[in-house]
């Protein structure tokens, strides 16, 4: 560091560092890790390598570049005969492009830059972007849902003819989900969107999900809130996933969006749609919609496991939360040390539900002694509602009321298929790998 | 041309290395580094998509690769690959031992090892992988290898990286790869352009390969190392020649090369003499090209060149089309030969089949051909006159899909306006010992950027204390020791880079005599495996004890082969077997006795015996004897007792 300053020397610079056994030429790029007893250089040939300060006995300037990159916008062809399309963002990166000299990847998101990014979709509809914030898909939260809504209802009354929420995918089922309750009766597709592989990469799934989406959103007959992602790993077609229904499955996997319980809605390939369910609300020319923008931020959500000590309860109570969320083993169920603390939230008026955590069927908290036990002592269950959709539930509910009756029923009472009346035996896939016949399956499907 | 007339035209040659390491696993994931060759367990289906370049714009070519849309298929095993080949997660941590040989390979070659290892991301379009990109890491700068006459075969770098997918197939619109070679650790070592000739750059190969082979770390067998050669001319470009197969093609592969660039030279200087130059030829949008279908022209006659697509028939309403392009002053260019039977539209040619999927040859027609297949001269004067083609001009027919031959006609375009450039930018295959066709346009230095998956790599104390005392003596120098002990050169030579090394190392630690070990390790191992004993199959110590003991007389060399094959067998130590096969060696006095025994009861052979025809009674004497006491003591004994 110390010779970095003396020989004046800065990020981006061009610099000659010689060390006891070579020389290496290279520009300086910025340290990412808190790691500061090395130099990274980026060497001609692309590679970039690091050089230990104490093995260096002389660096000198060559030159310096200035890091200044803007992608060049292509202008987005308008057509009038195509949809109209609006593309929200909130900050997860759909298309992008790479920085090579920094490696860092920069976000394309304006018209120009889309067209610019993935050309086909000038082929689909006109489009338009809207950047509502900049934040990780972790940091989403019940603002930015507002926000969205909010926005949401400005684009159909504004006439468009569907709208995409690009969103990194971590939470992109919570938004899903709250969206199904915030926006009602729209008379448009509203997709949420986004990529398990960034679009630096030459395999990125972004394009295809963004094809999908917009595909969707323009021409799509189902006006209700989606998720438009992968439905295999190869690069063949998106699943349009119910926003209740749709949970982020594994962490790395592009198919990694399912819907749970149920099947999804359908599919779309290459603009082509196939509809699994035919009970999907259908488009309409109309422009209205209800908005319902409210989120009680005191709520949680308790993942039960064995041996839990109830001081965690105790805890949320004293700490003021007004509504929790318990996942529950099997069929709804906790440890008896927590019927204490449950007993005590009921009486301080906190509302509990129960989900399971089994993620897959329903809670049913009369077979055993347990779950009499706590329905005694205020808990509700939720039946097949999976345990994020009932926290985004909760929260919205109580936004608006407070009164245990009337929380109860709307909790309870299916909005938008996030309790559902039966589970179809395709609902719960059934085959594992390994078995011949699923192996055979696998084969077939990817 | 001989070595002497590359050298005039300024032959140049460097290389790229690609060498397997001896690992456990993979580099990025915990699967086994092993080649599958029953069918595929599962298949999936991808679609490379270029990504923007530092401009915001795509890569022509690239663009136009991914127009074309190849359907790429990868094989996996449920196994011996996971969801890491599948590019479904991310990198695991890098494989420890590949990056500790990786090192001690750069040592052995005197390079500089790099403080921290950074992984980056070279990106691939042609499916080979998955991702898209393979990732690499430097591991040292800058080193040498003593050569000849006093050079050096200089390092420029060397790299740690993870192998690409085997291709199993490419058709069409078709490529399948399998993944089980995918992310098997190897190094890439990088040389200067050192060879000054193509019988020097086969050399520097060789070199290479010993040093490497000397670590007894990298795997052998097909395919675990692979050169690619790099050639340029004076006046010429720096040409890169993927994956030759043997060393021994590598001469006539460059030479080969540096006769293409040297046409290609040629041709670029006709062209300039025509007075054409690249201002001619619109590229961007095509705007200058003249092109045509012709399809009606052929329409309800059989045309030989165009019958495999057509199956029959010409006809318009197929699918496909014949297409017909101007390339203006380029009369009798495409029949310039450039290499080996090769002419220029063969170069043409190769585009055709990788970049358009037009890979039904011969997949074009030129204007150069004499008719044949059903094509008239009739035929010819027609499409010259729909073109507008002067006699300076030169036209190039293709048939197939329209789709493709649509972007066809572009490529030949685009292929002969670089013919005013000269040498186009590009990577190419190896068709034959000495000739070589298209494979790929160079991609720029732009497809290099940092693996952000992974953190850097600092290279601890720890680490370069166990690399360090794994450094091979260098291979000259182990070479120079065995021959100042009297080893044959030729057997030196081998034994110096045999997987066998270690046992020959072993038995002098235990005794062995240098010269002894060294021949009987190459020579009689050799034969003693060619007859059926698996060698490998024995433990190091055990071969090295026998040999040691064959060497110090515990044992006669007669008895040393029986017990390889009985530990080979039992799966114990030699002292055991020698002991309980009655092996170990017998004095004269017992020989003597047990002489006597045997020659009383065949006085007949005697008999023989004195008449110079000893056979007989030596091959009864040394069955029973000879495994214990040298032969030509017995023979000895035998002549005293008759002496006597
Ligand atoms: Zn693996």
């Amino acid at each position: 560091m110390e010779v970095l300053k003396k020989e004046n020397i800065a990020v981006w610079d061009r610099i000659s560092v010689k060390t006891h056994d070579t020389v290496i030429e290279g520009i300086l790029l910025p340290r990412s890790a808190g790691d500061d007893s090395h130099l990274v250089l980026k060497m001609i040939t692309g590679y970039n390598i690091g050089v230990r300060f104490d093995h260096v006995i002389s660096i000198d300037q060559i030159g310096t570049k200035k890091a200044n990159y803007k992608i060049p916008e292509k202008e987005f062809p308008f057509d009038e005969a195509k949809p109209n399309v609006t593309i929200l963002g909130t900050g997860g990166t759909i298309a992008s492009r790479l920085d090579y000299r920094t490696g860092a990847v920069i976000p394309a998101f304006t018209p120009g830059e889309l067209f610019g990014a993935v050309p086909e979709l000038a082929d689909i509809a006109n489009i338009n972007t809207k950047k509502l914030f900049g934040v990780f898909s972790e940091n989403m939260g019940p603002n930015q849902w507002k926000v969205l809504a909010e926005s949401i209802r400005k684009e159909i009354e504004e006439g468009v003819t569907g709208v995409c929420i690009g969103h990194g995918t971590d939470t992109m089922h919570y938004t899903a989900a709250i969206l199904s309750f915030m926006v009602q009766g729209s008379p448009v597709p509203i997709v949420c969107v986004g990529s398990q592989r960034s679009s630096d990469r030459p395999s990125s799934d972004a394009a295809r999900t963004l094809i999908g989406s917009v595909n969707t959103a323009a021409y799509s007959d189902v006006a209700e809130v989606m998720v438009c992602m992968y439905g295999t790993t190869s690069d063949k077609f998106c699943y349009l996933h119910r926003g209740t229904r749709v949970r982020k499955m594994h962490s790395s996997y592009r198919n990694t969006f399912k819907t749970l319980g149920d099947i999804p809605l359908g599919k779309v390939e290459d603009g082509n749609f196939t509809y699994f369910k035919p009970d999907y609300k259908k488009r309409r020319e109309d422009r209205e919609v209800t908005i319902y923008p409210h989120f009680e931020e005191r709520v949680a959500m308790l993942y039960y496991y064995p041996n839990m000590d109830p001081d965690i309860l105790e805890s949320m109570i004293d700490n003021g939360y007004k509504g929790i969320v318990i996942a529950g083993t099997g069929l709804g169920h906790v440890n008896k040390p927590l019927y204490d603390p449950i007993q005590r939230a009921h009486e301080e008026g906190i509302h509990m539900f129960m989900a399971v955590q089994t993620l897959y069927g329903y809670t049913q908290m009369f077979v055993y002694d347990t779950g009499r036990d706590l329905m005694a002592r205020g808990v509700v269950p939720l039946g097949n509602m999976l345990p994020e959709v009932a926290y985004c539930k909760l929260g919205w509910v109580l936004g608006q009321v407070q009164d245990p009756e009337a929380v109860n029923k709307m909790m309870t009472t299916p909005i938008t298929h996030e309790i559902t009346p039966r589970e179809p035996y395709n609902g719960f896939v059934q085959g594992q790998g390994g078995l011949d016949v699923v192996e055979d399956f696998l084969k077939e499907f990817s | 041309m001989d070595d002497k007339e590359f050298e005039a035209i300024g032959f140049k040659c460097g290389l790229e290395i690609h060498q397997q390491l001896q690992t456990d696993r993979k580099l990025f994931c915990r699967c086994p580094p092993i080649y599958r060759n029953d069918p595929a367990h599962y298949e999936i289906v991808r679609h490379m998509r270029p990504t923007l370049s530092e401009m915001g714009t795509y890569d022509g070519t690239a663009l136009m690769e991914f127009k074309t849309r190849k359907n790429i298929t990868y094989q996996f095993f449920r196994d011996t690959t996971c969801s890491y080949e599948l590019d479904d997660t991310p990198p695991f941590e890098m494989d420890e031992k590949a990056l500790e040989i990786s090192m001690i390979i750069a040592k052995a070659m005197k390079c500089a090892l790099v403080d921290e290892v950074h992984v980056s991301r070279k990106q691939y379009l042609d499916g080979s992988i998955p991702t898209g990109f393979q990732r690499t890491a430097i591991i040292s700068l800058g080193g040498f290898v003593p050569w000849k006459d006093g050079r050096n075969i200089d390092i420029r770098q060397i790299s740690l990286e993870e192998d690409a997918c085997r291709e199993m197939s490419d058709k069409g619109h078709e490529i399948v790869f399998r993944t089980d070679r995918l992310s098997i650790p190897l190094i890439e070592v990088v040389t200067e352009p050192n060879a000054k000739n193509p019988t020097e750059a086969g050399e520097l190969a060789e070199v290479l390969g010993w040093v490497m082979r000397s670590t007894q770390l990298v795997r052998r067998g097909p395919g675990a190392t692979r050169q690619d050669v790099n050639v340029s001319v004076e006046g010429g470009r720096r040409v890169e020649i993927k994956g030759v197969p043997f060393i021994d093609w590598i001469p006539p592969i460059t030479a080969g090369e540096a006769i293409r660039q040297h046409n290609l030279l040629k041709i670029r200087s006709l062209l300039q003499d025509r007075g054409l130059d690249l201002t001619s030829m619109d590229i961007e949008e095509f705007k200058t090209m003249k092109s045509q279908d012709v399809t009606d022209l052929f329409d309800g006659r059989q045309i030989e060149i165009f019958d495999s697509w057509f199956e029959g028939p010409v006809s318009t309403d197929k699918g496909l089309d014949i297409k017909a392009v101007l390339i203006p002053g380029f009369n009798e260019l495409f029949s310039h030969p450039t290499h080996g039977d090769q002419t220029f539209s063969d170069e043409v040619s190769g585009r055709l089949r990788v970049i358009c999927c037009l890979d039904r040859m011969p997949n074009l027609f030129t204007s150069d051909d004499i008719p044949f297949g059903g094509i008239t001269e009739d035929d010819m004067k027609e499409i010259g006159k729909r073109l507008g083609a002067s006699e300076d001009d030169a036209y190039i027919l293709i048939g197939g899909p329209k789709e493709d031959t649509k972007y066809g006609v572009q490529e030949i375009y685009i292929r002969s306006r670089e013919a005013i450039e000269g040498i186009p930018n590009e990577t190419r295959q190896v068709l034959t010992p000495d000739i070589t066709t298209f494979e790929r346009i160079l991609p720029g230095p732009d497809r290099m950027y940092p693996d952000t998956d992974r953190p850097p790599i600092v290279v601890t104390k720890e680490i370069l204390d166990r690399v360090n005392k794994q450094i091979p003596v260098p291979w000259w120098e182990q070479k120079e020791d065995l021959l100042s002990a009297g080893v044959p050169e030729p057997v030196a030579h081998k034994l110096v880079v045999s997987r066998w090394l270690p046992i020959h190392e072993h038995a002098l630690v235990k005794g062995a005599e240098k010269r002894f070990s060294a021949i009987f390790v190459m020579e009689g191992l050799k034969h003693l495996d060619r007859s059926g004993l698996d060698v490998d199959s024995i433990p190091v110590e055990a071969v090295a004890e026998s040999i040691a003991m064959a060497s110090t007389g515990k044992i006669t060399i007669r008895a040393l082969p029986k017990v390889l094959m009985e530990v080979s067998k039992t799966g114990r130590g030699p002292s055991e077997m020698i002991e309980e096969l009655g092996l170990s060696p017998i004095d004269e006095d017992q020989a003597r006795s047990a002489i006597d025994d045997l020659v009383k009861g065949h006085v007949d052979l005697l008999g023989l015996f004195k008449d110079g025809r000893t056979g007989p009674l030596m091959g009864i004497l040394m069955d029973s004897i000879g495994d214990r006491i040298n032969g030509s003591k017995v023979f000895g004994m035998v002549q005293g007792s008759i002496d006597s």
